[in-house]
């Protein structure tokens, strides 16, 4: 029986994309020069929106979506989802904050006085915004597995799951960023490297995924594996085929031997369609099966 | 547009924070683990398959207590918002089945429900429906399947629309020194309700005249509120009626939120370390 449907797929989903887009613009913004500012600025925007969509989604998906606020009244310390709850709610506050703080729009929307003090804080708090929103992004990506070892379904009931949504989250959101920031980081010169990240990033994807695949029951393995059904075809053949060895490491490999980025938008299209098969498949073959 | 700030950290300080969080993450003890299955004054339910004739007259006794649709040829043999029992036949030889909340000690539907809508009183876990929120977590998390969340029309104040509902051990009802429904009209003394160390007394007293019988309950999950008495050839767990559960909770999994939330931490603190270090030699 499908208990969690689309809407949590899709929220796992964007969780995850958007705790890698947040940990990527951190990365770039403590250790990187001046020079990576606008893709700090676009990828750090598409960050808070992810995980604001995928919190609508969640509160849609909620029998009383009207009383979603309880989760914040009443925390409950064993829960993984009252965590989960509380790390995305502030994962959301910091990334909206450290994106703010890139763009003109507090002093536009609240005049130059109030606006432009508020804007000059938040800049004067963009390291500490960097820090504490990437320890929510880690935190981000790795709940949304945890959200599902908590269930009774043997196929959820593994730590090789946190780890796999983990290397996912960082994957698409990796991914991601490079076509964000496509143009900029070309110019600065780091595409070349960043293939080659995302093909490290690639590899430890798909050692998640054995571990994964190792440490689930036998029959669900089998239904993961069997090229003749949709579950097997979408995990096998989409998921880990075209989504994770081709888009993560054969296409950042060509790239990086032609030291061009053509093929990068391409790349983040089949990443982006992996991570999305890849929580599809966990949520709904685990419930089906 | 405002200056972007130098760098603040470098990419060992990123990259060793991150690593030293996941590590820490893998070596970190579930500390949900620790939490306690015994308390005080637990009740619990005897369920003697052998002395009961599979009437159901406990189901209806339940629905009726509740105001939930019932009557002749309308035992429903499954669990919904709105029928919390039943009993059923197993097996080539039938045995008689409870199928209820099992009022687990270490209950995971407490555990996991985010919002703190799932208690207990003296061992009786029952779901607060005004603070229940939907999530249906629960569902999710009880081994037992039995939590089910309404989905269709709320049926009074027992089962309204968009919560998870299931048995309660009529603990309001206990708490005014009545029985719980089912208990009160069993005809053939195959319930019992009790406090549940004079229940398992009894399972063992019944066990010693039957002879050829045991006892299932006593150490699944903390221990559960229902204290199930089969014949000696009948294993719910081997025939795939029950789940195989653990003693203790989580059983399965190795570490906790927690756990991932004090990592994170860790690795923000050798974050914020690196940062100030790298400040202080500038």
């Amino acid at each position: 029986m499908i208990v969690w449907g689309w809407l949590v797929t899709l929220y796992l989903f964007l969780g995850g994309l958007s705790g890698g887009l947040f940990a990527v613009a951190s990365y770039l913004f403590l250790t990187g020069p001046r020079e990576y500012e606008r893709s700090i600025k676009w990828i750090s925007y598409w960050a808070w929106v992810a995980i604001a969509v995928g919190i609508a989604l969640l509160v849609i998906d909620l029998g009383r979506a009207e009383r979603a606020i309880n989760t914040m009244l009443y925390p409950h310390i064993t829960s993984p989802m009252s965590w989960g709850s509380l790390i995305i709610v502030l994962f959301l506050i910091v990334s909206l904050a450290f994106w703010l703080s890139f763009t003109r729009v507090p002093s536009r929307l609240l005049g130059k006085g109030i606006g432009g003090a508020f804007e000059r804080m938040l800049i004067s708090l963009r390291t500490p915004l960097a820090l504490i929103g990437a320890a929510l992004a880690f935190m981000t990506g790795a709940y949304t597995g945890v959200l599902l070892t908590y269930g009774r379904l043997p196929a959820w009931t593994t730590p090789a799951l946190p780890a796999l949504f983990l290397a996912s989250a960082i994957a698409t959101g990796y991914s991601a960023a490079l076509s964000l920031g496509h143009d900029e980081l070309e110019r600065a010169g780091v595409l070349a490297t960043s293939s080659r990240v995302e093909s490290a990033i690639g590899i430890l994807e798909l050692a998640a995924a054995a571990a994964y695949l190792a440490t689930v029951p036998p029959t669900f393995r089998s239904t993961l594996l069997d090229l003749s059904g949709p579950f097997g075809l979408l995990f096998t053949a989409v998921f880990l085929t075209i989504g994770v060895f081709i888009g993560e490491i054969v296409i950042p490999l060509i790239e990086s031997r032609r030291e061009s980025g053509g093929l990068t938008k391409l790349s983040t299209a089949l990443v982006l369609l992996g991570g999305l098969v890849l929580r599809y498949v966990v949520v709904f073959a685990a419930q089906a099966v | 547009m405002a200056d972007v700030e130098e760098p603040r950290i470098g990419r060992r300080e990123f990259l060793g924070a991150v690593t030293l969080g996941l590590a820490s993450a893998a070596a970190l003890p579930s500390l949900i683990s620790s939490v306690s299955a015994e308390e005080e004054g637990r009740y619990a339910i005897l369920y003697d398959s052998i002395r009961c004739i599979g009437c159901n007259a406990c189901s209806v006794a339940c629905k009726t207590r509740r105001g939930f649709p019932h009557g002749v040829g309308m035992i429903e043999y499954e669990l919904s918002p709105t029928n919390w029992l039943f009993v059923e036949r197993v097996g080539e030889e039938p045995v008689m089945l409870r199928r209820s909340c099992m009022h687990c000690g270490t209950a995971m539907c407490q555990l996991v429900c985010p919002v703190g809508a799932i208690s207990k009183w003296n061992g009786l876990v029952y779901i607060d429906p005004t603070r229940c929120i939907g999530c249906k977590y629960c569902v999710q998390a009880c081994p037992y399947g039995v939590p089910k969340f309404n989905d269709g029309y709320g049926w009074g104040e027992h089962a309204p629309s968009g919560v998870t509902r299931k048995c309660d051990g009529c603990f309001e009802f206990v708490k005014e020194g009545k029985l719980p429904a089912c208990v009160e009209v069993c005809p053939a003394e195959a319930l019992r309700f009790g406090p549940r160390d004079e229940i398992i007394a009894e399972a063992q007293r019944r066990v010693a005249e039957y002879g050829d019988a045991w006892i299932y309950g006593l150490d699944q999950l903390g221990g559960l509120g229902v204290i199930y008495i089969f014949r000696k050839e009948f294993d719910p767990v081997a025939s795939g009626v029950f789940p195989d559960v653990p003693s203790s909770y989580p059983g399965r999994v190795s570490y906790g939120p927690v756990a991932v939330a004090l990592a994170a931490i860790a690795g923000l603190l050798t974050a914020l370390f690196g940062f100030f270090r790298g400040r202080g030699s500038k």
